[in-house]
């Protein structure tokens, strides 16, 4: 997906405003006033709202009694899946992040208070992402879907911790074409010569920090799924994960079995359904990396490789 | 006979000196004891400044604990009130273009005028079909004015601005009340007040899960320094919300029980366990992680309740949640 195409004015779109606080409604109706807003104070009826009006966007505060915002844009996610979804929170905790990202699958998470400048380009990303993108489906590949991504795509996992590689490779080798790295450089060299559909990636490998190079994979790539490991869940980085990476799952150790087998084989579907939909990697743009760790302090040589993977996609435009 | 007196002046002799001997002895423990008292008095003097310097100390690490959370607190309300600014200075520009658009309209409406006194029947004709489109421009451009909703809707922001600002102010003020150190003599202080700096300082601390419940009237003022109070309530809510887990309670009471105020803390959390019980007064005694308490809170509080005459006491069931009950004598003799 080309970068500044990315960043161009979207079309006005139809927003869902789910809170119960006066001053959020005000100001995000004033603020997105080139988008049609619809505002809610009911969060028991926003989901049905939501596909009633055929809303691009759901936007909802975390806090909105009785319910909370996870739960509405779960609600949201099953009766309407062609909204983008947005939570608001302004005292996220890491199980709420976990959720966001693994139950509601967020477009973004905004952590309050937000920046003008960045809830419109929001907005239009949201818009662009609901209005070009077909919904993609989760149901199983077929048997010879099956086989084809067995045979042809790669799952890559880059962890230090060999107990946890084990344990995944026990898991995941019977059913997948994987391949294990403990370094990011590594995992590319594979990642150029094979098709790789999803990478299971830790934070953190020894002295390494991961999370600017997964940013600046997902960037380019948005068809590759990606789920992060992480060891102590913090806040501020399951937020950058969920936004500036675009994460798919996130994962806290110690790795349980049979969640790395649900989140691989739905990584892996994911993939194999934007593979079918191009246009689809849209709805996973990730947001321009303004966390402290940004692709652009990578060495050149290796934000070049990254940049330069193959996309392997059918249509090139959605997937540059 | 003479040797006899001899004899007993000698034995007389020998009872004046141990007399001597011992009234020596004795001004000499009286002046060593009179000195271990003021040795003692001086000791009390230094603990108790060390206790006043821990107590602030101990306030100050609390507050250095949450001051992340704090930032949030203050940064919050200062976002949406600098947001909304930003907004309102895009929507008064908005606003401008429209009165532009109007006067332009007023100024099309008056270019006919200086052309009707020397117009012929076709010019007539022209000027008619001009002003009629001219009073449609206006029309249409003062309608506009009038039918903007921006005013309204700037009115409303700045009022949100205030709002925020208000509560920022709000939450600069408990932090000030807590961290204050001019006034060190008990004053009357309102309970109310306290429990409601402390829960907004450890509001941080208490993620939407835990639901917050506050029960209390208007009471009769208590005795305390300023900022005390606060922290013994705020380490007893930290206490509450590390106990809960996941979906909790915490109901923060307050009643006159005769001559004496009594707050209640109640939490739905993990309890406390009956070995662990005896111990949570102890000096650095926690059950946190490395790093999240050093372990004074309850100490710091139980002595700061004692030295005003109160107590705390603990009721506790393993698994179902703990009440920490702090008992004050109620203020003034006026019970004001």
């Amino acid at each position: 997906m080309a970068a500044d195409e990315a960043r161009a004015p979207g079309p006005a779109s139809r927003i869902l405003l789910v809170t119960a606080e006066g001053s959020i409604q005000h100001a995000l109706v004033a603020l997105l006033r080139e988008h049609q807003v619809i505002v809610c104070a009911d969060p028991d009826a926003a989901a049905a709202l939501a596909a009633r009006n055929d809303v691009d966007t759901v936007i909802c505060s975390q806090r909105v009694p009785p319910l909370t915002g996870i739960e509405v844009l779960r609600d949201v996610k099953r009766a309407h899946a062609r909204g983008m979804r947005v939570l608001l929170s302004d005292r996220p905790e890491g199980r709420l992040l976990l959720d966001a990202i693994n139950e509601v699958e967020v477009f973004r998470c905004v952590d309050l208070p937000w920046n003008n400048a960045a809830m419109r380009e929001l907005a239009n990303a949201a818009a662009r992402g609901a209005r070009v993108t077909p919904v993609l489906g989760s149901e199983p590949p077929s048997s010879d879907e099956a086989g084809d991504l067995k045979r042809h795509v790669a799952l890559v996992v880059i962890d230090g911790d060999t107990d946890a590689q084990q344990r995944l490779r026990d898991v995941l080798q019977p059913h997948y074409k994987i391949h294990f790295a403990n370094e990011f450089e590594r995992a590319l060299v594979f990642m150029e010569q094979h098709e790789t559909g999803a990478l299971i990636c830790a934070t953190r490998v020894g002295r390494h920090d991961l999370v600017a190079p997964l940013k600046a994979l997902k960037q380019s790539h948005p068809q590759i799924t990606a789920i992060a490991i992480d060891a102590h869940l913090d806040v501020d980085l399951a937020i950058e994960l969920a936004n500036e990476a675009q994460v798919f799952r996130l994962l806290r150790r110690p790795l349980h079995p049979t969640i790395c087998r649900q989140y691989a084989d739905a990584a892996m579907v994911r993939y194999w359904r934007i593979k079918q939909n191009p246009q689809a990697a849209w709805r996973f743009a990730a947001a321009p990396a303004h966390g402290p760790r940004v692709p652009g302090q990578l060495p050149a040589g290796l934000l070049n490789r990254i940049r330069g993977l193959p996309g392997r996609l059918v249509d090139a435009d959605a997937a540059g | 006979m003479d040797w006899t007196l001899l004899l007993l002046l000698l034995v007389a002799l020998a009872a004046i000196v141990q007399l001597w001997i011992a009234l020596t002895n004795q001004r000499r423990q009286t002046l060593s004891a009179n000195f271990a008292v003021e040795e003692a008095q001086h000791e009390l003097e230094r603990l108790q400044a060390a206790q006043a310097q821990t107590i602030q100390v101990t306030k100050l690490a609390a507050l250095g604990q949450m001051i992340a959370g704090v930032a949030r607190e203050i940064n919050a309300p200062l976002g949406l009130a600098q947001g909304n600014i930003e907004v309102v200075g895009e929507m008064l520009a908005e606003y401008r273009s429209l009165v532009q658009q109007y006067d332009a309209a007023v100024q099309h409406c008056l270019q006919p005028v200086d052309l009707l006194f020397n117009a012929d029947k076709a010019s007539l004709d022209k000027l008619v079909k001009f002003v009629e489109e001219a009073r449609r421009k206006l029309f249409e451009a003062r309608a506009n004015l009038e039918n903007s909703a921006m005013v309204k809707k700037t009115e409303v922001l700045l009022g949100d601005s205030r709002g925020a600002l208000a509560q920022l102010s709000g939450r600069v003020l408990s932090i000030k009340e807590f961290a204050r150190t001019d006034i060190d003599a008990p004053v009357l202080i309102d309970i109310g007040e306290c429990v409601d700096n402390a829960l907004a300082l450890a509001q941080s601390r208490l993620p939407e899960r835990i639901k917050l419940v506050r029960q209390i009237s208007a009471l009769p003022k208590v005795r305390s320094v300023p900022g005390d109070l606060d922290q013994v309530f705020l380490a007893l809510i930290n206490n509450a919300a590390a106990a809960m887990e996941g979906e909790g309670t915490l109901t923060v009471s307050a009643k006159q029980s005769g001559d004496r105020i009594e707050v209640v803390f109640e939490d739905t959390g993990s309890g406390i366990g009956d070995d662990i019980l005896p111990k949570i007064f102890e000096p650095f005694f926690t059950t946190r992680p490395r790093g999240e308490g050093a372990g004074l809170g309850l100490t710091i509080a139980h002595r700061i309740i004692a030295a005003l005459g109160g107590s705390i006491q603990v009721k506790t069931t393993p698994k179902h949640g703990s009440a920490f009950s702090v008992s004050l004598p109620a203020g003034g003799a006026d019970g004001s």
